[in-house]
């Protein structure tokens, strides 16, 4: 057990010094950043395919990945190390200030504060100064306490990040981690909240969170109430397990297994009994290759930064039938706004590395460019099962049914992690099926949420905008001329337009209804003269309205979406 | 095997020269860690703060260890494209000698060193597309 800082140590303690070099170790990370950032401009650029060819440019090619896919981690570590440090300064600093305050207070004729921290009472003064002393004499235990545990954090922290953990060091934190899994455990088996969750992480030092993290990422990084950094690390380090899982020689086995089924001609394919095994584990190893495939895009969609400079955190992932994932541009706990977006129909997990990621990428760079309006972090929540078919499966309730706990939980989460909760402007933005989703979590369960955003929505369930759970003006709806979604919105089968764009068919009574009006607020997106198909997707192509109008929303301007 | 450049040779030359200089600024930055930590011994009572140990430990580590592992890679890398674009031939991935030959061309600043590694698994030399290097 370490010895708790001593007074005079922290009293003397150049804590600027230990800042300078946090601020060293961040920009390591920056510096490696940009370098892996360049790296992968050669391997795309002057060295690609085009102006360099051959088995060993190839070869060449997949070493830059591999060693920018290094730096990439060590970037991540290094970034870590100086938040870590930051932590630690922040903490030592409050201690020492707090024991500076505690000196001036002391009454000299009570007691006197020696060099060593103890607090003497003046005996001449009687029992009354004894007393004053011991009061006095706990506070500066509590400030080097404090101290302590700061420190402790911080070489828990340093030596994961850092990998400098000795194998003494990791049984300390075996067993710290040890003593919490079971409370953990019963939090979660209870069906704890996302804010149970928070208060019971925020109760563990940091010593602790960080013996849990190391042992236990596997319970924390789908755990609503977790801080997004912390889940972040902990999907990362269990995407990279799951890869190094899948057999190196996956590829050719599906290439020698297919060779030998090549073998059989027609006749002897009902003639051996091998070959239906042979044709079955063919499958089985193809849709293991497709699932690794899946996983590596995902791995190097969130390796750099994004466009916006920001950092992408993995909040969950799972590889499970089509994949889910859920991916933030940006920190949602110290963002000045956070939208989410939930995507719709078709969405999986490629599309989750890809296109969908593209659409959070892409508005997290229109929100910088509304001024004033500080950081906006955007997360791409595919946190569950979205309907693959639109013709069978969209109209469905029973995905959005599976999706409505979910999305409200970790939306309960961002809130409960977040640094200033009523300071954010929060965003749940939902694109075709995706609004459903939203429409029925939101009047289910609720979402801690500002604003909502439906669009070219089929419908959301509720009949008006005032039973989402939030102020009806804080509803914004928007649909192209042309999407094909505006004849399913039409028929009501999910729930009434919420754009109010016509007369809604009801599909229970086998008429036409006169709509009243869904409530809230419509605004402009252009069909960008694509046909119905094509409408439905562009919302996010450079030059349509609905872009910036999302911007103003997420940042707090939606009096200005028009 | 059949592989080429078709990019003109002082572009290539280039390039490895910018890949250098990539190995040479982390050298850069690290050395900025490693300056802000030297007077943390006596800003900090590190036997007392065990995490501002921790921290100098770290710094001597990725120092000692971990930034000269990556910056031999990076350099390994931009040597093997010094070599590979001066030999017209095809070169059956990295061949140590041929490396060794064209050392002097690669690029280096005044008081940066050279990142220096024990000998390596020779399995691990780049790039390698059809099984084991030649030589190591």
């Amino acid at each position: 057990m370490p010895m708790p800082i001593s007074y005079q140590a922290l009293i003397e303690a150049d804590i600027d010094a230990l800042q300078a070099v946090g601020e060293a170790w961040l920009q390591v990370s920056k510096d490696l950043e940009e370098h892996l950032a360049t790296l992968d401009d050669y391997r795309t650029g002057d060295l690609k395919a085009d102006n360099w060819d051959g088995d060993s440019a190839e070869a060449g090619r997949t070493r830059i990945k591999e060693f920018a896919a290094d730096l990439d981690e060590r970037a991540a570590q290094a970034r870590r190390v100086a938040a870590a440090v930051e932590d630690a300064c922040s903490g030592f600093r409050t201690s020492q200030n707090g024991m500076t305050m505690l000196a001036g207070m002391i009454d000299k004729e009570q007691a006197s504060l020696s060099a060593d921290g103890t607090v003497v009472p003046n005996t001449a003064k009687g029992t009354a100064a004894v007393d004053y002393a011991s009061g006095m004499q706990s506070q500066v235990n509590a400030h080097l306490e404090d101290a302590t545990a700061a420190d402790e954090a911080l070489k828990a922290a340093v030596a994961l990040y850092a990998e400098t953990l000795s194998t003494a060091e990791e049984a300390v934190l075996d067993q710290l981690a040890a003593e919490e899994v079971g409370a953990l455990q019963d939090l979660i088996d209870d069906g704890a909240s996302p804010e149970e969750v928070n208060e019971w992480w925020n109760s563990l030092s940091g010593e602790e969170q960080i013996a849990m993290l190391e042992n236990h990422p596997e319970l924390l990084g789908g755990l609503d109430g977790v801080p997004t950094d912390t889940r972040d690390y902990a999907n990362r380090e269990l995407l990279e397990a799951e890869l190094d899982r899948f057999s190196p020689t996956l590829d050719a086995d599906i290439v020698a297994l297919q060779a030998e089924i090549d073998q059989f001609n027609d006749g002897a394919k009902f003639l051996n009994s091998s070959y239906d095994a042979m044709t079955d584990e063919l499958e089985r190893l193809e849709a293991e290759r497709d699932r690794r495939d899946g996983l590596n895009s995902l791995q190097d969609a969130i390796r750099e930064q994004a466009a916006t400079g920001q950092d992408f955190y993995l909040l969950g992932y799972d590889s499970a039938g089509d994949g889910k994932a859920i991916v933030s541009v940006g920190n949602p706990d110290t963002a000045d706004n956070t939208a989410v977006y939930v995507p719709g129909t078709g969405a999986d997990l490629s599309g989750a590395s890809g296109g969908l990621l593209d659409r959070a990428e892409t508005m997290a760079l229109d929100a910088g460019d509304i001024p004033g309006s500080g950081e906006t972090a955007v997360v791409m929540w595919l946190g569950y099962d979205a309907p693959d078919n639109p013709a069978l499966d969209s109209p469905r309730m029973s995905y959005a049914e599976d999706a409505s706990a979910p999305l409200s939980s970790f939306m309960s989460g961002l809130e409960s992690t977040n640094a200033d909760p009523d300071g954010t402007n929060t965003t749940v933005v939902g694109h075709s099926y995706g609004t459903t989703v939203i429409g029925q979590s939101a009047s289910e369960h609720g979402l801690a949420t500002d604003n909502i955003v439906a669009v070219a929505s089929p419908g959301m369930v509720v009949e008006n905008a005032s039973e989402l759970g939030i102020d009806p003006d804080n509803f914004y709806a928007t649909v192209a001329p042309g999407d094909m979604i505006n004849p399913v919105a039409e028929t009501g089968a999910l729930g009434p337009d919420p754009t109010d764009g016509g007369v809604n068919f009801d599909i229970g009574a086998g008429t036409f209804v006169d709509w009243h009006g869904f409530g809230g607020n419509t605004f402009t997106s252009d069909n960008m003269e694509g046909n119905a198909k094509e409408i439905h997707s562009n919302y996010w192509d450079e030059g349509n309205p609905a872009r910036e109008n999302l911007a103003l929303i997420f940042t707090g301007n939606g009096d200005q979406a028009s | 095997m059949s592989s080429g450049f078709n990019l003109d040779p002082d572009e290539v030359d280039k390039v490895a020269t910018n890949i250098f200089a990539l190995s040479e600024d982390l050298y850069g930055s690290m050395k900025k860690v490693v300056d802000s930590a030297d007077g943390l011994s006596g800003a900090v009572d590190t036997a007392a703060f065990i995490g501002v140990s921790e921290v100098i430990e770290a710094v001597s580590k990725w120092n000692d260890e971990l930034v000269p592992k990556h910056r031999f890679e990076i350099e390994e890398f931009a040597g093997y494209l010094v070599v590979a674009v001066r030999d017209t031939v095809e070169l059956d991935g990295y061949v140590s000698s041929a490396f060794d030959a064209y050392a002097a061309e690669f690029p280096r600043t005044e008081g940066v060193p050279a990142p220096e590694l024990p000998a390596r698994d020779p399995a691990d030399a780049v790039p390698s597309a059809h099984g084991p290097d030649i030589a190591v």
